[in-house]
């Protein structure tokens, strides 16, 4: 028994540091803040997704955010390529933060 | 078309050198394709670091062998019309030679197998190897060539590198490695349609190419590009190693570009400096020169002597050919002394914002504020091509991604967008009346701008696009490449509008011939004299507002205008519909009823304005 708390309660913080660091989370490319490290879950508009694949850019692809211009688009980095996403297109953009900046 | 086309297919071909053959340069935008075709063939072809500034196809010679370029494309498909023209230059070709950059293969190489996936003969051109290695990207040549199946040659275009063994690999040059998994859709597709390149687009649902075989486009677009996207993924893994990745000075400056607090003061500096350049010394300096002292010094009582040899000059013919807006006359001395040094002097700084990569990074900028009027950062390009000439502009629009887009930027170009022509007028008039009045006019334009394209955004049906763009690595231009590419399409500018000046021209001729002209300025004094509280003499300046833009504020230096009327006055001629030039290319781009409303429209906005002013100045 005692065992078993110590464990839960080890994971417990763990998620918590976690969630603390908003890492693990999923959200949109519009939330993402520079220096993230994000993996593409899905792009939900379908001519934006073909046009990103061309780029390099799919599901499963990690990609990191070099930076959000205030109101405006996200910029991402894949590779050497860095993309502008508008803000609209972004939030069809769902992501999961890998790895947030300190 | 080749004027002797051999069409090898897939394979086939003899060994050694393909005789008048066609080969095609292709690759994405800004990986250096102009250089490597001026390097092969010695002559210039423009291509634009701005994916879709152009659509224009150039070809040169290799003894027997014609060079085609494309325009930059991510893919082959039918996403715009760069693609599409360039798709359909690929589908001619003989040997494709696709051109790389080496620092950006995971982008690159989408398009490489797509074309070897066509079945094309192919040899992979490896530039900016030079730069590459700079940065610290090692490509592994010799296991890409293998995974690929075509020559890869390195090469670093601007320095002249690799160019001897590009020439020497295009007799090489095979179909390469396709997908396996894709070759028995393929090798079915192809028997419909005998073509294996066409067979690919069809499965691939490219419209226009399923449309000419009167096939079904396929569907599973998606599933075969996401395969691609798998293999270029590890053909990258295999072939490139990065040995460090530097958080250099180009990376800030990026990110200062963009962000609206360094950003805005970087692109307010820019359009200053632009027009300090293009205001000041081109259209106030230069246009002096060509205009007046060439043109109307020398050409304009030439032609006059000759015509008039021939015809009275106060007949109708007279009038139309050499009178004050003649064919003769005012049509070339527009066209050569004031449009040509401008749209050149546009165009040179317009190349260099392209090569340098700055262009996509003011369209991201840009891009929240122009999302108010239902446009992306894109369109940030027609409308400071717009400030240069409206004409320009227009033509630009053809870049922007839906059709609703390009309504709503042209109408806002033609009715708030003062041409530089304009602004050297509307500046010299203003520099009279102090800081405040400058001030007033400008913030005037920028709250109605505003104004006018909410309304549109609200009132033109559909949806904009969003903003997805490839921010290009900032680098220097290179001042041969900008001269080059500047004079290029400064000559495509022209041919493409002379015909509509010397059409203006002609229109005015005869309302002027007809005694039209003057019942318009009789008409319009009411409105002028009442309504804005100017002299009757400014429905004259109206009138040749249509004309030229400019003509029509200059035709206030005379008229002895305090402060507020001056102010009134400026803000009514720059709202006033656009010059016939512009007027004759909306037509053409955008058809009657656009052109009617658009007029109706600025004319409506231009006197509401330009009246409320001058009740609020106590002027009227």
């Amino acid at each position: 028994m005692p065992i078993h708390t110590d464990q839960t309660s080890t994971v417990a913080v763990t998620d918590e540091e976690l969630l603390a660091k908003r890492a693990w989370a999923e959200c949109s490319l519009a939330d993402a803040r520079r220096g993230d490290r994000l993996t593409v879950l899905g792009i939900d508009d379908d001519m934006a997704r073909v046009q990103a694949l061309r780029f390099g850019v799919s599901e499963g692809v990690c990609v990191s955010c070099v930076t959000r211009i205030p109101a405006g688009p996200i910029v991402m980095a894949y590779g050497r390529q860095e993309i502008a996403f508008g803000r609209g297109l972004a939030r069809r953009i769902r992501v999961r933060r890998e790895e947030v900046s300190s | 078309m080749s004027r002797c086309h051999t069409h090898g297919g897939g394979g086939g071909a003899p060994e050694g050198a393909p005789r008048c053959s066609e080969v095609v340069l292709a690759g994405n935008p800004n990986v250096g394709k102009s250089a490597i075709f001026n390097s092969l063939t010695g002559s210039y072809v423009d291509v634009s670091n701005f994916p879709g500034t152009t659509v224009e196809v150039v070809r040169g010679w290799m003894g027997e062998t014609s060079l085609v370029d494309t325009p930059g494309v991510y893919g082959v498909s039918s996403f715009n019309d760069e693609e599409a023209v360039a798709r359909d230059v690929i589908l001619g070709a003989d040997v494709v030679v696709n051109v790389v950059d080496a620092v950006h293969l995971e982008r690159d190489l989408f398009l490489t197998l797509q074309l070897l996936d066509m079945g094309k003969r192919m040899v992979v051109a490896l530039n900016m190897s030079d730069e590459a290695r700079a940065s610290g990207v090692g490509v592994d040549r010799d296991l890409l060539e293998d995974l690929l199946g075509v020559p890869v040659v390195e090469t670093a275009a601007t320095r002249g590198e690799g160019i001897e063994e590009l020439r020497d690999a295009l007799r090489r040059a095979r179909p390469g490695h396709g997908d396996p998994e894709l070759n028995r859709e393929l090798v079915k597709m192809d028997t419909r349609v005998g073509s294996r390149a066409e067979a690919l687009l069809v499965l691939e649902g490219d419209e226009a190419v399923s449309v000419r075989h009167g096939i079904e486009p396929g569907k599973d677009r998606e599933l075969i590009y996401r395969a691609r996207r798998e293999r270029v993924n590890d053909v990258v893994g295999h072939t490139v190693s990065e040995t460090r990745e530097g958080a250099r000075l180009s990376v800030l400056l990026s990110r200062w570009m963009m962000h609206p607090l360094t950003g805005v003061p970087m692109l307010v500096s820019l359009l200053w400096a632009m027009y300090v350049v293009l205001g000041q010394w081109v259209a106030g300096g230069l246009v002096g020169v060509t205009e007046e002292a060439l043109m109307q010094g020398y050409w304009e009582p030439f032609v006059r002597m000759w015509v008039g040899a021939a015809v009275e000059a106060s007949s109708v013919a007279g009038r139309v050919l050499v009178g004050e807006f003649g064919v003769l006359t005012m049509a070339p001395t527009y066209l050569l002394g004031v449009i040509l040094p401008l749209v050149a002097g546009f165009y040179m700084l317009l190349s260099v914002l392209e090569d340098t990569g700055y262009l996509p990074r003011i369209a991201a900028l840009a891009d929240r504020s122009l999302a108010a009027v239902g446009l992306n950062g894109r369109a940030v390009i027609p409308l400071i091509l717009g400030l240069g000439c409206v004409t320009m502009g227009t033509l630009t629009t053809r870049i922007l991604g839906s059709r609703r887009e390009r309504l709503i930027a042209t109408a806002l170009m033609a009715i708030a967008v003062p041409c530089s022509a304009q602004i050297a007028v509307i500046a010299a008039l203003m520099a009279g009346v102090g800081p405040l009045y400058a001030g007033v006019y400008i913030g005037t334009l920028f709250v109605l701008f505003a104004m006018v394209g909410t309304v549109l955004d609200k009132l033109t049906p559909g949806t904009s696009s969003d903003l997805l763009i490839d921010l290009p690595p900032l680098r220097l231009p290179r001042v041969d490449n900008v001269v080059r590419k500047s004079a290029f399409k400064t000559w495509q500018f022209m041919r493409e509008v002379t015909v509509f000046f010397v059409l203006g021209a002609l229109a005015m001729s005869l309302l002027d011939v007809s005694g039209a002209l003057q019942w318009i300025q009789r008409l319009a004094v009411p409105l002028t004299v009442g309504w804005l509280g100017l002299p009757a003499e400014a429905a004259t300046a109206f009138v040749m507002g249509f004309v030229r833009r400019d003509f029509g504020a200059a035709g206030f230096f005379t008229m002895d205008l305090s402060a507020p009327q001056l102010l009134v006055a400026m803000v009514t001629i720059t709202l006033f519909v656009p010059c016939i030039a512009s007027v004759m290319v909306i037509l053409k781009e955008r058809g009657w009823a656009y052109l009617i409303g658009l007029l109706v429209g600025s004319v409506g906005i231009a006197f509401l304005a330009g009246g409320l002013l001058a009740r609020v100045l106590g002027s009227a």
